[in-house]
């Protein structure tokens, strides 16, 4: 399995559904796409910082840039009105003391009245198309004359203007005000007597707005969608010149600074600035989308420009990930592909970093391994040869011992039997206890040959592991050494169902050494007493073997398991010195161990051990049985 | 009975000697016909008459297994392959007991595996036993 995949859900529960999908996690990501997201990511909040600073830093600019030109637009408009007003006034004041008008006013009457009338008709309709009227008043605040002819008074409340005017310099502008839903202001000059009293007050009512051309001008001025507004300084009447509107947030008017604020939901900047000489103040508003616009654009144009260099940066990171993750993937490739024998697989990777090196490493390692491995398959070959060759010498010896070996013992035994048959009577007894020596020589002998065959045989011959029924084995032993010598008594015990697992043949061969030597060392008690059973210590299971026979002396259990190594002479009781050394040989072949404890004239006890990997179903077997 | 012929291989003439005498104590008088190797063991039993005589086919083939020019498990392979003597009871009666030549033998067709005890008394006590079983018990199949 590579890398990349992810074991499918459920595979060995067809029937249940499908197991969900383990959570996400970075952990579970290949590193290939671990590393492609972390720099993704890098450079995304990268490019997003980037952008957002110089995105604040175009805006505040461009919010300057709008301040700076509140500032000179309001400070130009307010000169500009500054002027007209102080202009208007001057001609109002002007026209208030000709002589006309304060002949009218000194003596009203029909005469002065039509001078005075002719020195007021430049400001009424139609020389002035802004005026609505023009009018006079005496000193008593009351009506003296209006123009144009017919016209009814202004109904606003005059009087404090016109207290206004009594003092010096005997010339103001009003408020504005919206009267009949005109926008009106009046510019109001007092009538001189020449003793610096005032004799009368000329009022002119005027519209507020102006000419098309000035329209035009401020239209230039200020861009089209420049808000342009008039109000008065304590902010009750509101105009943009054509109809009232709401005033302005509060503050504005006495900050003096740019202030921000919503006007029919966008927002906006504006600066308010007082007009000098007349109670009037000047707003100009901008929309801030007039100077962001640009930042915006500017924005747009970054995020593009983000958004390509993230995509770029992605490949990029992509790209470079794969660089380093695929030699990691051929070197997990080249790993399983040489786990699996193939020491030729040569990792292709050429590069100058630190994964070329590993490559270059693991391919050195490679061929290490290679080299070991064939060193070590030649050397094992070479071994093997060795010992097969050997063990076919050791076995054609055998073979050898077995024929050849025997066969002139039994010829001494034959013909010495043949001398006493018929030559014995030229023998005397000594004569004839000689041949009887040649005989039990040649007899022993030939055990001896036995045994050690035995011995080989249970070293070299091949193993096989099936189910051995101990218990069956030692009844059968048992049997036999009955059968031999069918006059003893004995008591035998064999605990039944042992079970385990090994060399049916070769634990044969050991059992019958085992009990033999048992039956054999206790054929001088009036009743041999044998057990053959399995006892649990330590956790380990060992078979013992028990008699009650000549036992041993302790001092010498290191030579009991040793070949030719006897602890009873020949006259005593009979044997080779091998029975136990074959024994040993065949528990070490099964893997177990076997000692002996015994003392003398109280019998031995030997145990071992046969590890058996079915050892727990054995216990429970023999406690059913038990 | 003497025309029920024994048919001894063994080239070893000390062996001969004790078995003609472990026969003869055993009061089994038959013919015994020797061979001292394969070869006149098969010649015996297929001899094609040039020399005048057409052998008696023997009613017990003792062979030993370790013979000169063809052992033992040869000429029992060419007993066994022909029809004149495919039924004819051969006894291994050798001095080895190794696994190997028991299998074989026995995979080759032999009747009996004995092996020829070291002790005299053991070794007449065989041989008696062989020639009861063999010579007085066994019933041989009808030639045909």
């Amino acid at each position: 399995m590579s890398a990349g995949e992810t074991p499918g859900p459920g595979m060995s529960q067809p029937w249940c559904p499908p197991v969900r999908r383990a959570r996400f996690s970075l952990s579970n990501l290949s590193i290939r796409n671990r590393l492609t997201l972390l720099i993704g990511s890098l450079i995304f909040v990268i490019i997003a910082i980037s952008i957002w600073a110089s995105y604040r830093g175009v805006k505040d600019a461009a919010l300057q840039v709008g301040r700076d030109r509140l500032q000179s637009l309001t400070q130009q408009l307010a000169t500009l009105s500054q002027q007209s007003s102080v202009d208007l006034l001057n001609k109002t004041s002007i026209a208030a003391n000709d002589p006309a008008i304060v002949a009218f006013l000194r003596s009203p009457s029909a005469t002065t009245r039509t001078g005075a009338s002719a020195i007021l008709q430049p400001f009424v309709p139609p020389r002035d198309p802004n005026s609505l009227q023009a009018e006079l008043w005496n000193a008593d605040y009351a009506l003296a004359l209006v123009m144009p002819d017919g016209a009814s008074p202004q109904p606003a409340d005059l009087e404090p203007e016109l207290k206004q005017c009594s003092v010096e310099p005997f010339k103001a502008v009003s408020p504005i005000r919206v009267l009949n839903d005109v926008i009106t202001y009046t510019a109001t000059a007092a009538v001189m007597d020449g003793t610096g009293k005032p004799l009368g007050y000329l009022v002119r009512c005027r519209r507020l707005s102006p000419a098309p051309d000035a329209r035009k001008r401020l239209a230039d001025l200020l861009g089209s969608e420049a808000g342009l507004y008039y109000g008065n300084s304590h902010g009750d009447v509101w105009t943009d010149m054509e109809k009232a509107v709401p005033t302005p947030p509060s503050g504005l008017a006495s900050t003096l600074e740019v202030t921000h604020y919503e006007r029919e939901g966008k927002s906006v900047m504006a600066l308010g600035r007082p007009i000098i000489g007349t109670p009037w103040f000047i707003v100009v508003e901008f929309p801030d989308h007039v100077f962001l616009t640009q930042a915006n654009t500017f924005l747009r144009r970054m995020v593009l420009i983000g958004l390509a260099l993230l995509l770029l940066g992605l490949g990029g990171a992509f790209a470079l990930s794969r660089s380093i993750t695929r030699p990691l993937y051929s070197l997990t490739h080249a790993a399983s592909v040489i786990s699996g024998g193939d020491y030729s697989y040569i990792v292709n990777i050429r590069r100058t970093d630190e994964l070329g090196a590993l490559a270059s490493a693991f391919n050195v390692m490679v061929v290490k391994a290679r080299d070991s491995q064939r060193d070590l398959e030649r050397s094992v070959e070479e071994r093997t040869a060795q010992l097969q060759s050997a063990n076919k010498e050791l076995e054609a010896f055998s073979y050898s011992v077995s024929h050849d070996l025997r066969a002139p013992l039994r010829h001494i035994n034959g013909f010495s039997q043949a001398l006493l048959e018929d030559y014995g009577d030229k023998l005397d007894d000594v004569g004839k206890g000689y041949l009887q020596d040649v005989r039990g020589a040649s007899q022993q002998m030939g055990h001896l040959i036995d045994d050690v065959l035995q011995l080989a045989r249970v070293t070299r011959s091949e193993m096989r592991r099936e189910v051995v029924n101990l218990s069956e084995l030692a009844h059968s032993v048992v049997a036999e050494l009955q059968e031999r010598e069918v006059g003893r008594t004995s008591t035998i015990y064999i605990e039944e169902g042992l079970l385990t697992l090994g060399d049916n043949r070769l634990l044969r061969i050991m059992l019958t050494n085992l009990l033999g030597n048992a039956w054999k060392f206790s054929s001088k008690r009036e009743r041999a007493e044998i057990a053959f059973g399995k006892e649990h210590k330590d956790g380990e299971a060992t078979y013992f073997v028990r008699d009650n026979g000549a036992g041993f002396d302790m001092a010498y259990v290191d030579k009991l398991f040793g070949a030719f190594q006897r602890l009873h002479g020949a006259d005593e009781f009979e044997g080779t010195g091998i029975g136990l050394a074959t024994v040993q040989r065949v528990v070490r072949r099964h893997g177990g161990r076997v000692w002996a404890e015994g003392a003398v004239d109280h019998g031995a006890i030997f145990r071992f051990t046969i590890p058996d990997s079915r050892e727990a179903d054995n216990v429970e077997h023999s406690d059913l049985a038990g | 009975m003497s025309n029920i012929v024994i048919l001894l291989v063994e080239d070893n003439p000390r062996d001969e000697a004790l078995t003609l005498r472990a026969l003869k104590k055993n009061n089994i008088v038959n013919d015994v016909v020797i061979a001292r190797d394969g070869v006149e063991a098969l010649n015996y039993l297929f001899g094609d008459g040039t020399d005048g005589n057409v052998n008696v086919m023997p009613q017990l083939v003792l062979l030993d297994l370790k013979l000169p020019k063809l052992d033992g498990l040869q000429v029992l392979e060419k007993i066994r392959e022909d029809e004149r003597t495919r039924r004819l009871p051969v006894v291994i009666f050798t001095s080895s007991n190794e696994e190997e030549d028991m299998i074989k033998s026995y995979n080759l067709g032999a009747n009996s595996y004995v092996r020829k005890p070291v002790d005299f008394e053991h070794f007449l006590d065989a041989t008696r036993q062989l020639g009861l079983y063999w010579l007085v018990l066994n019933q041989i199949a009808p030639e045909r």
